[in-house]
């Protein structure tokens, strides 16, 4: 600490006095900038591009509004306007309320803009104060969005002359909610980011520029998705509409989903299935690992470890090929059956008979993951000190008693740690696997959430409850894990971050 | 130090069990393996199954499925291409992003952690994903196979994980030499992270080459020369009732089905031509791999 002030100090000494007020200067104008910046940018946005449209889907007729011709409407008092075509040749009203409210958030954003400019750049001063008015702001904008999307009390006309509510006649830009979550973010970035900090973000800029990328994929590929699904699973989705246009249903979905058996039956194999795929997921490689830490001719154990790891590195496609290789009724377990029998028409239908089918899923996961579940065991035990194992000999204890009093304590943290972790995905199987090995015969064994989810989504376009079942499925997750690992952190002291 | 005789026989029982789930874990394979070198013949001499490595082997099923008439050629090369693709953007996205968040005293890193914990512990579910993929003009595009894997939180996490553990010394006598930070990056931390870059590569091509569900979903079966080789198996063996273009399926039809080899044997050639790459690059990274799993699993 001391050598860097030492070093800034010398800096200061032989910096020009020019370069160095420049630098000052940077430093308190770096916040203002930004914030005009993005002001400027609004206004501009405001005024030159689409606000609301005027749609009609049964003409497929759109006519954008953007804030130059709202401006020019009020000004002008010309609420009607005279829209022809080669077509269409018809009269429509523009709602007064939507030039007023333009009006009201274009002057928001121009006092807030020539208020900081005037601060920032006219008096030089840290324009902290600004921070509430521009949240204040961007939750105004946010407000007309919903407002203008969901009320029905708002009106407009369309062009039969019937009156309907405003969001069925236009589609209000997006826009709008892109302008409050940025304005809201530039009123945190001033109530929270002192100008000392802003001298440490322009240090890193080398490292924010390294995020941009990585930023831009999670917003497009998580958020999305995920701000997608939390509207979706209220909104009645057709794809014609889009996200916007379809009407809201409220909790419609879910009533269903709660009084709809089928669905509830769904629920209930996902629960059964992940139980015994969580357990088949836990003990089987706790015995592998105990057999291979404390089994003779030690030698092998790496080339054992080798093979064993090979089937985790398989997609289920191949798993399932060997599976059909070996379980089919011409396959090689059926062949050697007959033999066995002698009869040349016997055989176990084991890939498709509902009775056989979910061993068969849980014996393919037990397969493929067995010998990758030791890792973590082989590397607890690794932990316990052999000398409690030379203690114990030569106090007469056997293997047995060795196994469990010093090996077994030894690994339960992680056993515990693991277990736990794992009642996180209790609603979760997982697509691949139950997609290859549910054929239709067996299907109904094995419809678990992910399979409904798929077939009536995809398959059905039936978005709006397969949406609901998904974010059901996700919320449930969530405090799921969130619980069970506070439950780890409680028990164990083991958590995952 | 004597170990008892109990204790003795419980060792020899522990090797033995471990032995047979080894067996068990390689034998499917190895069988997999000898099937597809089988004739026809052989396999019905023998009763309809082989359990060793058939007497007169012959290369008619591989011959077959390599032909160049037939997709799977194609299919190899689509699967390499976006195997290699994204495995290289993922490492370079994830990497910078991992060392950009080890940087110490950098502003907002605590929130845009919380943010990638986000992502970790709540998904946008299926339906959701891919309509905005469809949005966003990805279907029936190669793009598709590319783009959504490019960023991982998770192994961001890992990443940053391993970069905070490099010793700050090593950096500041860099500095003091005067170099900046792509330098640093690319000349000492780069480096010095071998076997983490080794691990998470090696996990995001294993992901990569096994996906068949992306193109499954994805690009439908006008565009199917954009799929890459596990979702033709997994129509082969599962659903070839599923696919509503009638070419194709007299396309994937005619591939199984030969005089000469038994259709179980295509089959396998196919199977075993989708795992070779896997079993080839395995063994190089298998030293990296453990740690690998032990970063993920000491903070996720």
């Amino acid at each position: 600490m001391e050598s860097e002030e030492i070093v800034l100090h010398d800096k200061r000494k032989n910096g020009s006095s020019i370069g160095q007020k420049i630098l000052e200067f940077s430093n308190i104008w770096s916040k203002t900038i930004v914030v005009l910046f993005f002001c400027v940018l609004s206004i501009v946005l405001l005024l030159f591009t689409s606000f609301v449209t005027f749609t009609e889907p049964r003409a497929s007729l759109s006519i954008g509004f953007n804030g130059m011709a709202l401006l020019g409407i009020l000004f002008s008092g010309q609420y009607e306007l005279h829209y022809s075509s080669s077509t269409l040749d018809f009269v429509f009203t523009v709602p007064q309320f939507v030039p007023i409210i333009f009006l009201v958030l274009l002057l928001a954003v121009v006092c807030i803009t020539l208020l900081v400019l005037w601060f920032g750049i006219f008096k030089q001063k840290d324009i902290k104060q600004f921070g509430w008015p521009l949240i204040a702001i961007g939750c105004i904008f946010f407000v007309v969005f919903i407002l203008f999307i969901t009320s029905k009390g708002l009106r407009a006309v369309d062009r039969q002359g019937d009156e309907l509510p405003f969001f069925n006649v236009y589609d209000t830009s997006m826009l709008l909610v892109l302008m409050a979550l940025v304005f809201i973010v530039l009123g945190l970035f001033q109530l929270l980011l002192k100008v000392e900090t802003m001298r440490r973000v322009k240090k890193f800029w080398f490292s924010y520029l390294l995020l941009v990328i990585p930023t831009v994929a999670m917003l497009l590929f998580n958020f999305y998705p995920i701000f997608m699904q939390c509207v979706m699973s209220f909104k009645d989705y057709k794809l014609a509409d889009g996200i916007w246009g379809s009407p809201w249903v409220g909790m419609q979905w879910f009533d269903q989903i709660f009084s709809d058996s089928a669905i509830l039956q769904v629920i209930g194999n996902s629960l059964y299935l992940a139980i015994l795929r969580i357990l088949a997921g836990m003990l089987p490689p706790l015995i592998l690992a105990i057999f291979l830490y404390d089994m003779a001719f030690q030698k092998l154990k790496g080339p054992f470890q080798t093979i064993l790891y090979i089937p985790h590195f398989f997609s289920w496609v191949v798993i399932y090929a060997v599976f059909y290789a070996f379980f089919s009724n011409s396959g090689a377990i059926n062949q050697i059956l007959r033999l066995i029998v002698g009869d040349n028409e016997y055989y176990v239908d084991f890939l498709t008979n509902p009775k056989n089918i979910v061993p068969i899923i849980i014996i393919s996961g037990i397969w493929k993951e067995v010998g990758w579940g030791t890792i973590l065991y082989l590397a607890a035990l690794s932990g316990v000190d052999p000398t409690l194992y030379e203690a114990a000999s030569l106090d007469g204890a056997g293997a047995m008693r060795k196994l469990w009093h010093i090996t077994l304590p030894g690994i339960s943290s992680v056993v515990v740690f693991l277990f736990i972790l794992s009642m996180g995905s209790v609603l979760n199987n997982g697509l691949e696997q139950i997609m290859l090995f549910a054929n239709t015969v067996v299907r109904d064994k094995v419809y678990t959430i992910e399979l409904w989810v798929y077939n009536q989504g995809i398959g059905k376009m039936e978005y709006g409850i397969s949406s609901a079942v998904g974010f059901f499925q996700s919320l449930i997750g969530l405090i799921l894990v969130l619980f069970c690992n506070w439950l780890s952190r409680k028990t164990v002291d083991r958590g995952l971050w | 130090m004597k170990l008892s005789k109990g204790e003795k026989t419980y060792k020899i029982i522990c090797f033995v069990v471990t032995l047979i789930i080894t067996i068990s874990c390689l034998y499917p394979l190895l069988y997999c393996f000898f099937l597809s070198f089988a004739t026809a013949k052989e396999i019905a001499d023998n009763g309809g199954y082989l359990l060793w490595f058939p007497t007169k082997p012959t290369l008619l099923a591989y011959r077959k499925i390599l032909n160049s008439d037939t997709f799977v050629l194609g299919a190899i090369g689509v699967s390499i291409v976006r195997t290699l693709i994204s495995t290289e953007l993922h490492l370079t996205v994830c990497t910078l992003a991992g060392y950009a968040l080890s940087r110490r005293g950098l502003p907002g890193k605590a929130i845009y952690m919380r943010f990638m914990l986000v992502t970790i512990l709540f998904g946008g579910g299926l339906i959701p994903s891919y309509l905005v993929m469809t949005e966003l003009g990805f279907y029936n595009s190669f793009l598709v196979l590319i783009l959504p894997g490019i960023f991982s939180a998770y192994n961001v996490l890992i990443f940053k994980q391993f970069f905070e553990g490099i010793p700050l010394e090593m950096e500041e006598a860099a500095q003091v030499d005067g170099v900046n930070d792509i330098q640093l990056f690319s000349r000492i931390i780069l480096p010095m992270s071998k076997p983490v870059l080794a691990a998470i590569g090696l996990f995001t091509v294993v992901g990569n080459w096994n996906d068949w569900f992306t193109a499954f979903l994805y690009i439908d079966q006008e565009h199917s020369n954009l799929w890459p080789l596990q979702t033709y198996i997994m129509l082969i063996f599962n659903n070839l009732n599923m696919l509503i273009n009638p070419e194709l399926a007299a396309m994937l039809d005619s591939v199984t089905t030969t005089e000469s080899v038994n259709d179980l044997s295509t089959r396998m050639a196919l199977t075993f031509v989708a795992i070779l790459p896997m079993l080839i690059i395995y063994p190089f990274f298998q030293k990296y791999f453990t740690k690998g799993v032990y970063l993920g699993a000491v903070k996720g």
